[in-house]
């Protein structure tokens, strides 16, 4: 056989592609022939063609390294459609020019104004996935700020978004919270930003602003230029806006320790102790806001092109094509850039999701199932994104695992694990974590809780279908620590089960520490399969055991698990008055004080979780109905074609395995499936509409904590509308009638309708 | 090998290459290739159009009415629709034309010729007895996932049925007859992906009892998402299933269709 060079020399020299890729090499670089060549050209056009025609029909040669990725990568020279290289670029592009012709001058304002606003929506575009050569790399003024010497308006703020760029960037970067799909980090132009001290900008853009307002106050000017001070105000704003959003980068983030070690990575900065600067930080966010506002009122006031915005390419600052060359081979493609009269209002959604994190995090991080619960509602948010996820991250977790830089994170793990169970273990009277044994086991286990909690912060950044694929990861984690934590309960026993133990470890709690990483599993797991079906995942026909195992399983278990720990929270508050002799009353009551709070959260949760396993029975026995009356297809190639799907379905669960058989089987006998398929759809549909109904019930009359009034009125949408489709079925009057399912009020619970 | 046939062959490389001579300037040259393809150039294909592609995404998928007329000459229903095996490259061109038709980006010659050479068995075309046309065609690959548990993984990459030929079941037909060949060579499961706008895919594969196992965001250079689909054919190794003859399904009809 021949080898891969043999191969490559074969195929080159019946396809002559040595030559022709030299003459295409030369045509690109504007030289007839490369000179050093030593080479004697052969014109072999004639015979090239010539001996296409000797070739036999399907001949190839396949080199065996050239796999699919290569296959698909691959693109064909000089197609129009395929090689984005065809197209010559300008010679005349970029600053030089522009600085030539005096297009960069600022005589005329309202351009000023509508290129600094082009770069901010470059900016938008930029964090909204696109590359930095396609959005604010085409601005030639950002590229060459380092020729820009005179303190000027454009100059200035070249070099301030080239700082703010830099930022960015290794916030993004440092954060790791977003994957190459939500954030694009190619930089063109790495050196950039190391032009100017970011003290000396401030103190310049300070002065520029003030010049610019002093200028738009006067009074003593003729009415005619009362527009151009308008404009003159209005880019002090835009001035205003990057500085102060700069800042609070600053005072939120490590960023200047993250710059420093991402330069120098052999050695980084001794750990220092990095706490974000809350109150600085919403000042400056605040007057940041107050500029964003200014911005969207006043973006309209730059110059328009007679078209949309499209790619700014009307501005003489903007050459889309600037970065061509520094763009890898692919089909040709327009960057679409974001027009200012979006991008511009985005910025001060941006800048209010920020502002949200001085206000709010230091509440919610007093354990890390509240911060988690937190970083996810934060990380849903529709204006949230890759950027603002992750100063909430280097927010959270400035340098190390210390929370906001202060408690370290495995601390809260055990204060969690104190107010969920307050488990003997930690009870000093008990004496248990004087052994060694027992000692070292809850060492690893905290600091395995430890990170698992740190993997799951960091999975709620990416994007939805990201974030279903991690939380396989972190169900993992939380099954593993649910074996380790029953290894330590079991360790425990035994110790106290000796003559010398103190107490009965297993009737002082009747809850061990397990329990409560079950029960953090199957939050996971809830989060998965509400994922699953709000990325619409789930086909109709999986909706019997797909339901089945989120109500009757998921659901159930967490009921059971909630149920369980307040029992023992409810009988442990009761008996604290007998150790009152031993601690300050202040703590006692502090104590008290989170455990009542927790017994809330149970009872808050278990109601709602009432609910929806009403729903999930609804959607189970509505969904088995439909398949009986032939409105549901289930596809089968085997009689085991559901149970392969089932089975394939429950992969992600595999780590319960020992805790819980998850099988076909068991969905089979636990639903009771036969007894109900034997029992007709009538029944099935009469239950289902019983089942929404009870659901509706309790959402109209009982008293849903605030956390979950709004999800409680969507679900009351979807429990009255499928009350009256079923009903329609249930009656016969709609026997042609197909339905189809639509996830618009509810994540997880579609709405029926006829069609 | 006949004329018609080689110009099919060499046509788009003689093409490229012309494009390739006259930027070297090399006019004459040009000229002269240019005179060659003319005098092989095939005749262009009654406009094929694809229903759906697997990796990119497509346009719209419905029939213009303008075509409809085209199809009282053509078959009017799938009992005039022959399925055919890969012969030769004669048939690339054909192949490349149907799917390229609605596809925002092309591909380039090398990704057919990877999956049509390596896995030919696999490449399916649907065929008008009346025209003689090529009208729909699937194409795929096959690859060991696990070698040591002996699991091997279909790959359906490219799918698509001419716009005058759609509702005629061609396209399911192919999915099927393509999976079929696949489960006799010792299929595990069947993959591929489909945009998540493309609704006739996700119904073609969904009726044929595909799941969506993820969703891949931003998936198509032109930002669109896509679902992975799969179908199988095996529990996932770590499952401990009951015996064979213990399996029923919840499917309410004795014998379990598609449709």
């Amino acid at each position: 056989m021949a080898s891969d060079d043999e191969v490559v020399k074969e195929v080159e020299k019946r396809l002559g592609t040595l030559a022709i890729r030299e003459e295409i090499g030369a045509s690109s670089s504007g030289t007839s022939r490369p000179e050093r060549s030593r080479e004697k050209w052969v014109d072999i056009t004639d015979e090239f063609f010539e001996s296409c025609q000797g070739l036999e029909l399907g001949e190839l040669a396949i080199a065996p390294n050239f796999s699919m990725f290569e296959a698909m990568s691959a693109i064909e020279l000089m197609d129009p459609k395929m090689d984005v290289g065809l197209v010559r670029t300008r010679p005349d592009l970029g600053f030089a020019k522009c600085r030539r012709e005096g297009a960069l001058s600022l005589n005329y304002l309202p351009e000023t104004l509508a290129t600094l606003d082009a770069t901010l929506s470059a900016l938008v575009t930029w964090l909204e996935g696109g590359s930095l050569a396609q959005t604010l790399y085409t601005n030639v003024l950002l590229v060459n700020a380092n020729l820009v010497n005179k303190v000027d308006i454009l100059g200035t703020f070249g070099h301030a978004m080239n700082q703010l760029i830099y930022y960015i960037n290794n916030i993004i970067t440092t954060a790791s919270v977003s994957e190459e799909e939500d954030f694009n980090v190619t930089n063109p132009y790495p050196c950039i930003p190391f032009q100017k001290d970011y003290k000396v900008i401030r103190i310049e853009l300070e002065a520029i602003e003030a010049s610019l307002e002093s200028e738009a106050k006067m009074t003593n000017c003729a009415d005619d230029d009362a527009a151009e001070r308008l404009v003159m105000g209005s880019i002090a704003a835009r001035l205003a806006f990057v500085r102060t959003l700069t800042q609070a980068i600053i005072n939120l983030t490590p960023i200047h320790t993250i710059i420093l070690d991402n330069i120098d990575k052999a050695n980084p900065t001794p750990v220092a102790t990095f706490r974000p600067n809350l109150r600085h930080t919403t000042e400056d966010l605040q007057t940041c806001l107050k500029n964003a506002v200014v911005m969207a009122d006043t973006w309209h006031l730059g110059s328009r092109s007679e078209r949309d915005d499209e790619d700014f390419a009307w501005l003489p600052a903007f050459e889309p094509d600037l970065n061509r060359r520094k763009l890898p081979a692919t089909f040709p493609r327009k960057a679409e850039m974001i027009p200012r009269k979006r991008a511009i209002p985005y910025l001060v959604e941006m800048v209010q999701m920020l502002l949200r994190l001085p206000m709010e995090v230091p509440d919610a991080v007093s354990e890390p199932g509240s911060m988690i619960a937190y970083v996810r509602e934060y990380s849903e948010a529709k204006f949230s994104t890759a950027f603002t996820r992750s100063v909430l991250q280097l927010m959270l977790f400035p340098l190390d695992d210390h929370v906001l830089g202060k408690r370290a994170l495995s601390d809260l793990c055990v204060d969690s694990l104190k107010n969920a169970l307050a488990p003997p273990l930690l009870d000093t009277d008990t004496g248990l974590l004087g052994d060694p044994g027992i000692k070292n086991m809850w060492s690893l286990m905290v600091s395995n809780m430890t990170k698992a909690f740190l993997l799951i912060s960091q999975v709620f950044g990416s994007n939805l279908p990201r974030q279903r694929e991690k939380l396989v990861h972190s169900i993992s984690d939380f099954c593993i620590l649910e074996m380790d934590a029953d290894d330590l309960d079991k360790q425990c026993l035994r110790f106290c089960s000796g003559s010398s133990a103190p107490l009965n470890y297993n009737m002082q709690g009747g809850l061990h520490l397990g329990t409560f990483f079950i029960s953090e599993t199957l939050r996971l797991m809830r989060l998965y399969l509400e994922s699953s079906f709000q990325q619409e995942l789930i086909a109709p026909y999986e909706y019997t055991y797909m339901y089945w195992f989120y109500g009757d399983i998921v659901m159930k278990w967490l009921c059971s698990g909630n149920d369980r720990a307040y029992s023992y929270l409810a009988n442990g508050l009761s008996s604290t008055g007998s150790k009152k002799g031993k601690t300050s009353v202040t703590k006692v009551s502090n104590k008290d004080s989170r455990k009542k709070t927790k017994l809330r959260e149970y009872k808050a949760e278990n109601a709602f979780l009432m609910i929806e396993m009403a729903i999930c029975d609804g959607m189970f026995r509505a969904a088995l109905a439909l398949q009986l009356m032939g409105k549901i297809i289930v596809p089968m190639w085997e009689a085991n074609s559901e149970e392969l799907r089932f089975a394939h379905r429950m992969v992600p669960f595999k780590q319960l395995q020992p805790l819980c058989d998850l099988n076909y089987a068991r969905y089979r006998r636990d639903s009771r499936l036969d007894s109900l398929v034997s029992g007709g759809h009538s029944q099935l549909l009469s239950d289902a509409v019983e089942a929404f109904d009870m659901a509706r019930i309790q959402l109209e009359q009982g008293q849903l904590s605030d956390r979950y009034v709004a999800k409680g009125n969507s679900l009351l949408k979807v429990c009255k509308n499928n009350i009256v489709v079923l009903r329609l079925f249930s009656s016969g009057r709609m026997p042609n009638s197909r339905i189809h399912f639509e996830f618009t009020e509810s994540p997880a619970y579609p709405m029926m309708r006829l069609q | 090998m006949s004329e018609a046939g080689r110009s099919g062959l060499y046509s788009d490389t003689l093409a490229s290459l012309e494009r390739c001579v006259a930027l070297s300037g090399g006019k004459e040259k040009a000229e002269m290739a240019s005179q060659f393809s003319s005098s092989q150039k095939h005749t262009p294909l009654d406009s094929p159009s694809v229903s759906n592609s697997l990796d990119q995404p497509t346009g719209t998928s419905k029939a213009e009415p303008s075509k409809i007329d085209k199809r009282a000459q053509s078959a009017h229903n799938a009992q005039d629709i022959e399925f055919i095996g890969y012969k030769d490259e004669t048939q690339i061109a054909e192949i490349m034309a149907l799917i390229t038709k609605d596809l925002s980006e092309p591909y380039s010659i090398y990704t057919y010729r990877y999956f049509i050479h390596g896995w030919p068995e696999l490449c399916i075309l649907a065929r008008d007895l009346l025209s003689g046309k090529i009208v729909g065609t699937i194409v795929c690959k096959l690859e060991d996932v696990i070698k040591q548990a002996s699991r091997r993984k279909g790959y359906i990459a490219m799918l698509a049925v001419d716009s005058d030929y759609r509702n005629m079941g061609i396209g399911t037909k192919l999915v099927q007859t393509a999976i079929q060949r696949m489960r006799h060579i010792g299929c595990d499961e069947v993959v591929l992906e489909t945009e998540v706008t493309n609704k006739d895919a996700s119904k073609l594969y969904g009726k044929l009892g595909f799941i969506r196992e993820k969703r891949l965001f931003r998936y198509y250079l032109n930002g669109g998402d896509a679902f992975r689909l799969k179908l199988y054919f095996a529990p996932p190794l770590s499952y401990h299933a009951l015996p064979q003859q213990q399996f029923q399904s919840t499917s309410p009809s004795p014998q379990p269709s598609f449709v």
